[in-house]
């Protein structure tokens, strides 16, 4: 038992890391669903299309880490641009259900078009940073892992900034918040739900980027992300910001001490029995509010 | 009474199939194309008829088969006894997903419904001890059905007894009520129908369809392993679905058939299938929702 | 005396917080019309709601002949003998006018789900006979010759009409309609008039009428019961309530729940 309690500090900080990289997905994955009422099931796809932007700046380009990070983001952004163009502006505002058959058909589609280019085999992101765990306490970690984690706090400390404090950012609360104030007040739909898709995609590619130089990126990368995003995003309620930044960190923990206290294969499987749960008592999440439709 | 006609006329010309194609490769094709035509009309029970939304029937395909694998290696079980055992499986899965999910609509339903397909997914191929985890569990098949030819007639009976079971159902009382939760379920309830429980029935029969299908599948290709049932088989059956045309007999049956036969008729296109199913269901949506049966035949058609 | 056909004691319901409906207590009568009225956002249309089990109550009681019938699912108060019409028009759009109705008459008295599924002789006959009842009810409202279009297809008032087709072939003994006149032309809320009136008189139905055209209410009401902000604020014959300080006060203040 003792030495169980040792290792404690050392799950934790795993699960912190893990948690930040669920973060940045999640946020992006609530961050659409406010505005453009789409779940968007490729998410995932950006998520791991991030991880090969950075195997592409970092191996093929040889840059440092921040530029890499900044093409990764100019990639995604673009990316996000044409996709919310091409598939899913025309699909809104029409039956939902078209939406999601779609958006799954997306990310169908860029698995399969990156086994295709790049093959099965897991690549790596390198960092440029100096090899080897740092140790503090009774805890190892890497400095990509503390990057991650840093990264996140930064990246979602800036989002939040905006959210509140640029004219944008309000318009995209309150698009989310209140839509009928926000359409009287002359709030464009169109622009804004662009945006906050691009904002989206960008996060999720980052995520995928900074989680790559610790665990690898491959086609199928994205899938159990966005998985654990949708977790994420249901227990919290679709929508909150917040609540996601709560219930990511919270799912990388307790996936960390699940791993580590019950056994490995048990990890994946705790999210999903938990969101089975949630749905099934509370589907409008923990921090949703609760709206009869008659 | 057309419909059952038609399907009984075009059952006796694929009877002539194994005489026609000398390949045994073709009717090997031919097999999993059948047995992707239950899938797909089950399927539809759900997606077109109750218009409620599953990514997880390949999970109950992959419970049928798994079911009849296991049966097999602990009782030394055949065909005729993993039918009902894999189906009554599925169906019990089928109304394990479907109690949770009775409140949920739209996106809510989508992600129970994935998240169903990987738990399923993560316990067949992690649970070793029960189900060969990775390298999954060998099917045996009784000698009289080893014949490639027999196995086909069976899997064609099977296939036709579905595809009659789910006409009858969709053209009776019970197809009125889906299609009543379909349009509108408020309403539905308001004029007294239980749309739950007709909810738990449909989920209950359509899994167990994709169970039958699975105990199919396992013996057809002697074995099962989680990769068979994975989301993106799921994503395949939607495909099909989504093709041929939601809520219409025909529509799941062709869309299939199409799917099936051709990326082997294009044989330079099978690697590429999955992409191609991605596309096209991104296409189809924004081109075709009504798919390619539900645009010959208009919307007043029944 | 016999109970009043239904009852509400004490309802309450408050949605997040929100309080739409204030311990509010009134009761119907057998082969009345009774009328529910109030400004827009009153709570009118959350009555309807909890009554006919669409809604759960937040507290109160829904009494039905005496009985507590308070949180029934929707679909057994129906078979108790509620029907309804919605504001916002609800119809099975993909089905045709007629199987609309056939399939609300069929919750009584159609064939089982089994003996339909095999087509049995029973069957197909109970089925065609609710096909034709379904058509006689259409020719109650005028509507034959629309029975086999779409209903998503018709015009608003049809589909108005078609709605009181669907209920009153369900042969309820309380039906509950919720804004028939809301967006008909005046010469078919002259026919909606009729209508009320000939499904109470020659039909036996109780009808609970949430209305704003106040012609309508007081050509057909026996009774109004005034909400406001989810109370009641008058209960009595339709002429003397319009004239209660109150209630001239609420509609005065009007355009305040506007957007509610
Ligand atoms: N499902 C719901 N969720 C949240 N709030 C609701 C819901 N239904 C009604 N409300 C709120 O309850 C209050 C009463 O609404 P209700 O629809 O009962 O009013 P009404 O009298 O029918 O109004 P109207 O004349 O506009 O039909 C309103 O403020 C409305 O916004
Ligand atoms: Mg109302």
């Amino acid at each position: 038992m003792v030495s169980d309690l040792v290792l404690l500090p050392q799950f934790l900080t795993n699960g912190l890391v893990i948690g930040s990289g669920y973060v940045l997905v999640a946020v992006g994955l609530t961050l659409i669903f406010g505005i453009l009422h789409i779940v968007n099931f490729a998410h995932g796809e950006f998520y791991m299309l991030g991880g090969f932007a950075a195997v592409l700046g970092s191996q093929l380009l040889g840059l440092p880490a921040l530029p890499t990070l900044l093409v990764v983001a100019v990639v995604m952004a673009a990316f996000g641009l044409v996709v919310e163009r091409v598939v899913f502006r025309p699909l809104g505002g029409k039956d939902p259900t078209n939406a999601i058959i779609a958006s799954f058909g997306l990310s169908v589609l860029l698995q399969n078009l990156m086994l295709k280019t790049v093959g099965a085999e897991p690549m790596a992101v390198k960092s440029g940073f100096a090899p080897g765990a740092i140790q503090i306490g009774n805890v190892f970690i890497t400095a990509e892992r503390i990057a991650i984690v840093a990264a996140m706090a930064v990246i979602v400390a800036a989002l939040l900034l905006v959210l509140r404090y640029t004219w944008t950012g309000r318009a995209l609360r309150s698009l989310s918040e209140n839509p009928t104030v926000a359409l009287i007040s002359g709030v464009n739909v169109r622009r804004v739900s662009l945006i906050t898709f691009v904002i989206g995609s960008v996060l999720a590619g980052l995520s995928g980027a900074l989680m790559s130089t610790v665990f690898m990126v491959q086609p199928n990368s994205g899938a159990l992300i966005v998985m654990k995003a949708f977790i994420i995003v249901v227990v919290a309620g679709m929508g909150s910001i917040e609540g996601a930044i709560i219930v990511g960190l919270a799912l990388g923990l307790i996936e960390s001490l699940v791993a580590g206290y019950m056994g490995n294969e048990l990890r994946d499987i705790v999210g999903f029995l938990i969101v089975i749960l949630v749905l099934a008592v509370r589907p409008q999440g923990l921090f949703g509010l609760k709206t009869e439709r008659s | 009474m057309r419909t059952p006609l038609i399907l009984l006329l075009t059952t006796a010309i694929a009877c002539a199939l194994p005489a026609v194609l000398e390949s045994g490769y073709f009717i090997n094709v031919a097999i999993i194309a059948l047995i992707y035509v239950i899938l797909a009309s089950s399927l539809d029970i759900m997606m077109g008829w109750t218009g409620k939304f599953s990514f997880a029937h390949a999970a109950f395909f992959g419970i049928g088969a798994y079911t009849a694998a296991m049966m097999q290696r602990s009782f030394g079980t055949d065909l005729w006894a993993h039918l009902p055992a894999g189906m009554a499986a599925a169906a019990l899965f089928g109304v394990l997903l479907g109690l949770p999910s009775l409140r949920l609509q739209g996106h809510f339903l989508a992600i129970m419904s994935i998240a169903f397909q990987t738990v399923v997914y993560l316990v067949l191929a992690q649970w070793t001890d029960l189900t060969g985890g990775h390298y999954g569990l060998p099917v045996e098949v009784s000698p009289e059905l080893g014949n490639v030819s027999t196995f086909y007639f069976v899997t064609l009976g099977c296939t036709l007894v579905a595809c009659l079971f789910v006409w009858f159902l969709t053209q009776s009382r019970f197809g009125d009520t889906l299609t009543a939760i379909r349009d509108d379920e408020t309403l539905a309830r308001t004029i007294g129908m239980d749309t739950n429980v007709i909810k738990i029935v449909a989920f209950a029969i359509s899994s167990a369809l994709a169970g039958g299908a699975g105990v199919l599948m396992a013996h057809h290709i002697r074995g099962v392993t989680p990769n068979d049932y994975t989301v993106m088989t799921s994503a395949t059956i939607v495909a099909m679905v989504v093709l041929g045309g939601r809520g219409k007999f025909w529509g799941p049956i062709v869309g299939a058939l199409i799917l099936t036969i051709l990326p082997e008729v294009l044989s330079d296109l099978a690697e590429y299938k999955h992409i191609m199913y991605g596309a096209l269901l991104i296409f189809m949506i924004m081109v075709m929702p009504q798919g390619v049966v539900g645009a010959l035949t208009g919307r007043k058609a029944k | 005396m016999t109970p009043p056909i239904l009852e509400a004691r004490g309802l309450s319901k408050s949605f997040a917080g929100m309080v739409a409906l204030d311990n509010l207590s009134f009761s119907v009568n057998e082969g009345e019309i009774a009328g529910l009225i109030g400004p827009n956002g009153s709570g009118k249309s959350t009555v309807v709601n909890l009554i006919s089990g669409v809604l759960v109550p937040t507290s109160g009681q829904v009494v039905m002949r005496g009985q507590d019938v308070t949180g029934a699912p929707a679909h057994q108060m129906a078979r108790r003998g509620v029907a309804r019409t919605f504001q916002m028009i609800r119809l099975f759009g993909t089905l045709s006018v007629e199987d609309n109705i056939a399939l609300a008459l069929q919750q009584k008295e159609g064939p089982g789900y089994v003996s339909s599924f095999f087509r049995t002789p029973a069957a197909r006959r109970q089925r065609a006979a609710a096909g034709v009842t379904a058509r006689e009810m259409l020719k109650l409202f005028d509507l034959e010759e629309k029975a086999s279009d779409l209903a998503a297809d018709l015009s608003i008032g049809q589909r108005r009409m078609v709605e009181l087709a669907r209920g009153l072939a369900s042969e309820p003994t309380v039906f509950i309609l919720d804004e028939p006149a809301a967006g008909l032309a005046p010469h078919n809320v002259d026919r909606l008039i009729e209508m009320i009136r000939r499904m109470r008189d020659e039909f036996g139905v109780t009808i609970l009428l949430v209305e704003h055209v106040m012609r309508v209410v007081q050509s057909v009401c026996d009774r109004v019961v005034v909400l406001d902000y989810g109370q009641k604020i008058a209960d009595g014959p339709p002429a003397e309530v319009v004239n209660q300080p109150e209630v001239i006060e609420a509609y005065i203040g009007l355009g305040r729940g506007k957007n509610a």
